[in-house]
């Protein structure tokens, strides 16, 4: 049972609602996600229901309740919120201190935050009106080589050959895999492809320095892409506990930074 | 408690000019109109930045294209039409004032209609400086072609370093070169006194819109760059005359007033930002209520400064029109750009730049060389991109443009702690 | 005597098999998955059983389509742009526009009043003006593809739907639904993208016959491009065998000469 007033931190995202709960020391007591679907806030709800559940905490002790992802705005019961580049920041500095890059690679989109010694953040790079380089990305090559997408690390895992992406665009590469499969190239060699499509298409978006810490759901889902990102940086990525739920780790941090 | 989205009204500024303004700008299109159909002067097209000073000691009643471009932008017409100017072979990603112009002119939309125009005032000759960019003379020669009328112009340089005494003589020469064709569809010999008069009343309009756009360097800023993208409209379309002058006499005491009363364009202004690159049109009036809910104000632009022009001198008419014409920032490399961006930072004592990518303008999106990367590196300025267009809103995701601006006014506030306030209730 | 035409496109791998008169007697399309040449066994198969013929009787075979290259038996192949307009002009017989909507790669192909072609455009490389982009949409609206239209027949008004990019237009769904547009009229919306899309490839003279799949399964894409254009659009009888059609008739020149 968690004692005194707790905070709560959502992160509504395009796929997945996050939540996190923190104790009045700041202690990380639990974390929840559920898909988003269409209704955001019905989303949220269920987000935090669970969470509180985990928690075993009641409704009555939440003292604050903020908000943070692409639908921050729609939750009813918020107290406040923040972006998500805030979230990510504050959500990563509970682990790492500055300086640092914080690589956040999303369904939707991928974001590199840097964040300066004294842990404020100095400047942020959102990808393009594009997908290359997302979550979606990964989806449309795992349908197009016709395997779930939890299978995709796997199938990536029995790589023997490099093959390079060309294509900028999600649903283009889609047709170069196809065309790539017509010349008899093996799926896990494409899927291996993919990986490292997505992570040159992150690292052209920003100067990555200091210390790298690497968020999101498709981090924490597949850790091929860590790997592949060490290669390309030359050096170590850490990678959070809780890395999918740091976005509302972090609200929710700066719930109880407000409230002190 | 309430949640932190902005609020729904938009910043009305009003000013007690507007109805002035309204009034200029309609007799400017149904002057056009009338001179178009009745044949009671020339009409020539011209580029925003041109030696427009030539077309008005001529008699020709001057029509811009980009301004109809802006319009159909922000009426949202320009969505509708720019698939006719694609139809066409003119590419998506090319200059979309070009693309919605001329799938406006397809189309036979208009939002001159307001005016009572039918569409745009048919001309008798098209006048372009490239100075700005290659795309103009593409956007006339289609309009060349389509009514047979001619299509002249300055090849300008760009990209320059310093401006020097070899590009004026240059420009010089070609606008000499101009003066017998202009003559010649005018019907009537260029008097000096008549040109020295038009580039005397640019230089006055230049300087005077200088002073009002400098009024915003106070705190709070009187105008901000929203408004401005309205109040510019004279110094864009009538520039040379009397009746250009005569407003920003009206709009310059009226923002003196404000400065005395401290009246700001947004009732709190915690953070001063500077915008560089295009409006983006569509979306204007969304911006202007996003940034007005982050009590921000957008204090300063390149754009609205581009129609400031220090070198004009109605002694030396033809030389002080090269000169103004390659002094221009959108004509400069990136030195000077960076120098004139660093002045107008410190000038307007602003918290950060916004830079617009805009996908079809890249020679005026001003951070596809690193200058953006530069000036927060070199000048420790706090700088954001924001991708988009001026008027192809396929290009803008409003999504992703709300989270941007939110996560640098953000990053504002935990720069200076005194103003950061937790949440924004 | 009885030939093939076999269409392998990136959504569906189309088989039609013809008479020597150019009747079709047998026709399949089955989805594209995993390796093309699977499929076109079982798109071929299917078609040959239904005109209840042998494999071995097919006095030739002509492939069209992405995957062309992947038949495993093929006396020849021609493009879809020439296939598309050959499988039209047979049911058409005078000069046209052909609009070709398939799942990738939609096309403008000007018909001569002969049957030859006189130009083909391609759209850009631009995820929204193609099918697949009604695939996405579906997911993202929850429903299988094929409810899809009986969606956005419900739907009264559009949704404004705008973007380049389809994966970012998902992301327009979700906020469009937020903000209490109903799943039809983003349906709506998506078909009009694509015909906005469309319009802007190439001019188009009268009539305009549609072909490809598109059509075949999201009829509104259609209207829109009615709507859009303020023209007569036609959809050619069984368009999503268009291509298929077409390559038959160029088995069946073969087979003659």
């Amino acid at each position: 049972m968690t004692a005194g007033p707790c905070y709560v931190g959502v992160d509504s995202g395009s796929w997945n609602t996050k939540a996190a709960l923190l104790d009045a020391g700041g202690r990380l007591v639990a974390t929840a996600i559920v898909r988003t679907g269409a209704d955001v806030r019905s989303a949220a709800a269920r987000a935090v229901e669970d969470l509180l559940r985990r928690a075993a905490v009641d409704r009555s002790a939440v003292a604050a309740l903020w908000t943070t992802g692409f639908g921050r705005h729609a939750i009813p019961d918020a107290t406040s919120s923040r972006t998500e580049l805030d979230a990510h920041a504050r959500g990563a500095l509970q682990y790492v201190s500055g300086p640092l890059t914080v690589i956040d690679i999303g369904g939707q989109d991928a974001k590199i935050i840097v964040v300066d010694a004294e842990g404020r953040r100095i400047s942020h790079k959102m990808n393009r009106k594009c997908a290359a380089g997302t979550g979606s990305f990964l989806e449309e090559m795992a349908l197009r080589l016709d395997v779930p997408i939890g299978a995709l690390p796997a199938l990536a895992a029995d790589s023997r050959e490099e093959i390079e992406l060309g294509s900028f665009c999600t649903v283009f590469t889609g047709t170069e895999v196809l065309g790539l499969i017509r010349q008899g190239r093996r799926p896990a060699d494409l899927a291996r492809a993919a990986y490292r499509s997505v992570v040159k298409r992150v690292l052209e978006m920003e100067r990555v320095e200091g210390t790298v810490v690497a968020t999101g759901g498709v981090v924490s889902h597949h850790p091929l892409v860590v790997e592949l990102l060490e290669q390309a940086i030359g050096g170590r990525v850490i990678v959070p506990q809780h890395a999918q739920e740091i976005g509302a780790v972090g609200v929710a941090h700066a719930a109880l930074a407000a409230a002190a | 408690m309430a949640t932190t989205a902005p609020p729904v009204r938009p910043p009305e500024a009003t000013f007690r000019s507007s109805a002035r303004l309204k009034e200029l700008m309609a007799e400017h299109f149904t002057g056009l109109d009338r001179a178009a159909r009745q044949r009671t002067a020339p009409v020539a097209w011209c580029t925003s930045v041109g030696p427009v000073e030539l077309l008005r000691a001529l008699g020709y009643q001057v029509y811009f294209p980009e301004n109809h471009g802006a319009l159909l932008g922000a009426s949202r017409v320009a969505g509708e039409v720019m698939g006719r100017a694609h139809a066409l072979g003119y590419s998506p990603d090319i200059c979309s004032y070009l693309t919605s112009d001329i799938g406006a002119h397809l189309a036979r939309k208009t939002p001159l209609t307001r005016f009572g125009l039918g569409g745009a005032p048919r001309p008798d000759l098209l006048l372009f400086s490239t100075n700005q960019c290659r795309e103009v003379r593409d956007w006339f020669e289609f309009y060349g072609r389509e009514w047979n009328v001619p299509v002249v112009g300055v090849t300008s340089f760009r990209d320059l370093g310093e401006v020097e005494d070899a590009h004026v003589d240059a420009i010089t020469r070609q606008l000499e070169g101009l003066i017998p064709g202009l003559e010649a569809v005018a019907g009537r010999r260029l008097e000096a006194p008549a040109l020295e008069q038009a580039v005397a009343r640019s230089r006055t309009c230049s300087d005077l819109w200088r002073a009002c756009l400098t009024s915003s360097a106070a705190r709070p800023a009187p105008l901000s760059f929203f408004d401005a993208t309205i109040q510019m409209g004279p110094a864009v379309v009538l520039r040379g005359t009397e009746e250009a002058c005569d407003y920003y006499r009206l709009l310059d005491a009226e923002l003196r007033e404000r400065v005395a009363a401290g009246a700001g364009a947004l009732p709190r202004e915690r953070f001063r930002l500077y915008w560089d690159g295009m409006p983006i049109w569509g979306r204007l009036r969304d911006l202007a209520t996003l940034f007005a809910g982050l009590e921000t104000t957008v204090v300063a632009s390149t754009y609205c400064n581009s129609w400031v022009f220090d070198a004009l001198d109605p002694r030396d008419p033809l030389r002080s029109m090269a000169r103004a014409s390659l002094e221009l920032f959108i004509a400069r490399s990136e030195g000077p750009k960076q120098r004139y961006l660093e002045r107008m930072a410190r000038e307007f004592a602003v918290d950060g730049l916004v830079f617009h990518d805009a996908r079809t303008c890249p020679n005026n999106s001003n951070v596809r060389f690193g200058l953006a990367q530069r000036l927060r590196r070199g000048s420790h300025l706090p700088v954001l991109v924001l991708d988009g267009d001026l008027n192809d809103l396929r290009c803008f995701s409003d999504e992703q443009a709300r989270t941007n601006l939110e996560a640098f006014v953000e990053q504002l506030s935990d720069a200076a702690p005194a103003a950061a306030s937790g949440g924004r209730a | 005597m009885v030939v093939a035409g076999v269409d392998l496109g990136t959504e569906c791998v189309k088989t039609v098999v013809v008479d020597d008169a150019g009747k079709v007697v047998g026709r399949a399309t089955v989805p594209t998955r995993g390796y093309f040449q699977d499929c076109f066994q079982e798109a071929t198969g299917n078609a040959l059983q239904e005109a209840q013929v042998p494999a071995a009787r097919l006095s030739a075979v002509c492939v069209t389509g992405f995957a062309a290259s992947c038949a495993p038996v093929a006396s020849q192949a021609v493009s879809e742009t020439l296939c598309h307009a050959r499988g039209a002009w047979h049911t058409v017989q005078k000069a046209m526009t052909v609009v070709d909507i398939g799942g990738r790669d939609p096309k403008v192909i000007h018909v001569d009043a002969r049957g030859g072609v006189s130009s083909s455009r391609s759209v850009r490389k631009c995820a929204v003006g193609i099918g697949t982009f009604l695939m996405f949409a579906s997911r993202h609206l929850d429903v299988h593809p094929t409810r899809l239209m009986d969606l956005a027949t419900s739907a009264e008004k559009p949704a404004p739907v705008g973007s380049y990019c389809s994966v970012f237009s998902e992301v327009e769904v979700i906020e469009l639904l937020r903000q209490g547009s109903t799943a039809g009229e983003i349906a709506l919306g998506c078909m009009q993208s694509i015909a906005d899309r469309i319009l802007e490839i190439d001019h188009f003279e009268d009539p305009i016959y549609v072909t490809g799949g598109v059509c075949e399964y999201f009829p509104g894409v259609v209207r829109a491009l009615a709507d859009r254009s303020a023209r007569a659009v036609e959809i050619l009888p069984e368009p999503i065998l268009a291509g298929a059609f077409g390559a038959a008739l160029f088995a069946l020149d073969q087979a003659k000469s």
